[in-house]
């Protein structure tokens, strides 16, 4: 059984190597004789000499050129006791030195990704979102327009919004590479595409349901609700897959996103809003009649409820 | 011989330059005729009129020049607002001068304004003793009047011009004067023969159009500024709101009282011509559609009031656009419909924060004989003239899938129980015809 190991890492290496060793000293260096061989070139030959000891290690440098470093500490130490867990820094590399009783964090369970975005990460699935969005987008350009376009125009003008979920796609396989050692570019750009894909039809439901309720407000609530709820999706998807954090973390880093773009919206609103505009910004939507409207006014009350925009304030009124 | 060289002479002129040579003679001989006259009249009359500028207190430069003239013995001196608006504005920054025929420089105080009218009538000390006699405007189409005023900085002047009548479909009465005007020249004097004022020189519109302000209404200001005294300190801003809001009763009770003409666009008959002073031009936009197509009307009283350099009002415009679906559907119809309804007056009437408010608007469902409409209607403060609003009225009809009106009205400077009596009667008026 193993009397010692060492957690080895090194700055040009995101992982970790573990070595166990069952003699009672250890030579550690980059010359072929040692014990323990590290390649790095900011170590000797000959480095570090490790005793142990009853209920420890002895930890001595071996007149090194770059010196031995415990625990972050800044002073370089020429021999010291050690312990289990202790850190032990020499040339770029970092060793920490462990007993084999020494705990271990408790056992982390695999995330399971859902049924849904599984289905997401299937090939056809991956390809149908991205051809969907790219019409969808080419057929929004299209109900903008006063005239038929030719469907090269129309896709060419979605291409864009394929290409910005490329980019995001790609970011996040990044990330994936080097947190989980695997891109999974594809699932991700399923994911992207299928976000984009439900932006159009949540903005139109916004803009409709604004349109109805005559209200500005009920449009911008279902706005921030909808396209907010859809980035929470999307940041936590994307984190799911990537990443290793645990559910916990996702919800708080997809929750704190799409939040602090609302209060950074909020905030230029509330700055801007009392600035001078010559325009006169009245609720100027307009849908078709598909759906009745709500019981319309007539001429007297509208005139009536109208005397109030005529009421301005003390703060409205100054003189700058 | 020397017949035949003089032949010659006059063959090749004519064959080179018939043109040339006929307007030389004929200019020559109408000049011979005029000259003198103008030359009595400026000779007679050049010490009553004066250049009239307004000089910058701190730094002792003019910001401002016209004209001006002199009505009585005791000093009193006419120009226009315009010309005089700077020291009005901002007293504690601006004082009035003038300037005599010797090129003295006189100070004076302004006594009286007709802001409606474009007038003002100031008061020194140490003007001359000539002056003009006021007349009056009703003369015959077509009598010679003479115009003088300082065009430019360049000098005095004396314009010879034709009297062409008051402008019928003008909301606030002027001369038309076939003679050219130029800045510099406003608050001048425009007279007859017999230098018995016509008119005071106030604007053009280049090519020999120009415009006077009627003597009569430099007559009642007068009688009304003679009993007061420059030493009396005036509160010129609630005298300016309150001849704005008395401007805007009259107008507005003349349109609500006056019989509209209706017009015809798309599928809607909707108001015109409200009164005389407006106008209504028709178009379709040159870039058309195979798919959708519009049509526009555009009406207005052409007419403003000037307040400062950055504020004018009293102008009223509407504009109608009916826009129709030959190809569209309705989600696509409606995309378009929308874009054109977002598009809205720019108000460049007012563009300070310290002039105006923002805009306060409020929409609603409206159903306006038998047809959905969506109603905007909007209105922003005047901060010194608290009684005056600027108002946007923004209607779409909402009922139809393919086809729509945009309507939208525009009033600047009025009051809120005048405008809202206007649109009542406004909107009611918007009538679908099926």
């Amino acid at each position: 059984m193993a009397r010692v190991v060492f957690e080895i890492s090194q700055s040009n290496w995101f992982g970790k190597d573990y070595k166990s060793f069952d003699t009672s000293f250890i030579n550690i260096g980059r010359s072929y004789h040692n014990d323990l061989i590290l390649f790095d070139s900011h170590v000797s030959g000959r480095h570090l000499l490790i005793t142990q000891d009853q209920d420890g290690w002895i930890v001595e440098d071996l007149d090194s050129e770059n010196g031995l470093y415990i625990n972050n500490n800044p002073a370089k130490v020429k021999k010291a006791k050690i312990r289990s867990g202790d850190k032990l820094t020499i040339g770029r590399t970092h060793l920490r030195i462990l007993s084999p009783d020494h705990p271990i964090p408790k056992t982390k369970l695999i995330v399971q990704t859902n049924k849904f975005l599984k289905g997401l990460s299937k090939p056809v699935n991956v390809c149908s979102a991205a051809i969907g969005m790219l019409l969808l987008y080419a057929f929004e350009t299209l109900y903008h327009s006063p005239k038929d376009l030719l469907i090269q125009k129309l896709l060419l003008s979605s291409v864009g919004f394929l290409f910005i979920a490329v980019i995001w796609a790609g970011i996040w396989a990044f990330v994936g590479t080097v947190i989980k050692h695997k891109a999974r570019f594809f699932f991700q750009l399923s994911i992207s595409c299928f976000f984009m894909f439900c932006l159009i039809p949540f903005v139109n439901f916004s803009a409709y349901l604004g349109y109805y309720a005559n209200s500005q407000a009920v449009e911008g609530f279902s706005y921030i609700v909808l396209l907010g709820g859809s980035l929470f999706w999307l940041l936590s998807s994307n984190l799911l897959i990537a990443t290793n954090i645990s559910r916990k973390a996702r919800l708080i880093v997809s929750l704190f996103i799409p939040l602090s773009l609302v209060s950074i919206m909020a905030l230029s609103y509330s700055s801007f809003k009392d600035d001078f505009n010559t325009y006169p910004f009245s609720n100027s939507s307009l849908k078709p009649p598909i759906v009745k409207l709500l019981p319309t006014k007539s001429i007297d009350s509208f005139i009536k409820i109208s005397s109030e925009i005529f009421t301005f304030n003390k703060n409205d009124l100054k003189q700058q | 011989m020397k017949q035949v060289n003089m032949n010659i002479k006059l063959a090749l002129k004519i064959y080179f330059s018939t043109f040339y040579v006929a307007l030389t003679l004929a200019a020559t001989s109408f000049a011979l005729d005029i000259t003198d006259e103008a030359k009595d009249l400026y000779i007679e009359n050049r010490n009553s009129v004066y250049q009239v500028q307004i000089v910058n207190v701190a730094t002792g430069k003019k910001s401002t020049i016209g004209s001006g003239f002199q009505i009585s013995k005791d000093g009193h001196i006419a120009t226009n607002y315009h010309v005089v608006s700077l020291a009005i504005n901002s007293p504690e920054s601006y004082r009035v001068e003038f300037i005599k025929s010797d090129d003295t420089v006189g100070s004076a105080k302004i006594l009286d304004i007709d802001i409606v009218h474009d007038l003002a009538i100031i008061k020194s000390d140490s003007a001359e003793s000539s002056f003009f006699i006021l007349g009056n405007s009703d003369i015959e189409k077509g009598t010679k009047i003479f115009s003088m005023g300082n065009p430019h900085d360049l000098g005095m002047t004396i314009v010879e011009g034709t009297y062409n009548g008051l402008m019928k479909e003008s909301l606030y009465k002027k001369i038309l004067f076939s003679g050219s005007l130029n800045p510099g020249m406003s608050g001048g004097p425009a007279f007859n023969r017999n230098g018995e004022i016509i008119g005071i020189n106030v604007s053009t519109a280049g090519n020999q159009i120009s415009f006077l302000v009627p003597v009569e209404f430099l007559s009642e200001l007068f009688e009304i500024a003679k009993t007061k005294s420059v030493t009396k300190n005036l509160s010129w801003d609630n005298i300016i709101e309150r001849q704005l809001s008395k401007n805007q009763n009259d107008y507005l009770n003349k349109i609500l009282s006056s019989e509209w003409k209706y017009l015809s666009i798309g599928k809607v008959s909707v108001p015109g011509e409200l009164t005389s002073a407006f106008k209504c031009w028709g178009s379709t936009p040159e870039v058309q559609f195979d798919l959708i197509k519009s049509a526009d009307i555009y009406c207005s009283n052409e007419d403003s009031l000037f307040l400062s350099s950055n504020l004018w009002t009293g102008e009223m415009l509407f504009r109608y656009k009916w826009l129709y679906s030959t190809g569209l559907n309705t989600f696509r119809f409606y995309n378009i419909y929308e874009n054109q309804f977002k598009e809205k007056y720019d108000y460049p009437n007012a563009g300070n924060k310290s002039d105006v408010t923002n805009f306060k608007c409020q929409t609603e469902f409206v159903n306006i004989n038998g047809m959905n409409w969506k109603v905007g209607l909007c209105s922003r403060n005047y901060k010194k003239y608290r009684s005056l609003y600027d108002i946007n009225l923004s209607m779409s009809s909402v009922g139809e899938k393919m086809e729509g009106l945009i309507v939208e009205l525009v009033a600047l400077g009025v009051n809120k129980t005048k405008a809202l009596d206007f649109i009542y009667k406004f909107i009611g008026n918007i009538k679908w015809q099926e």
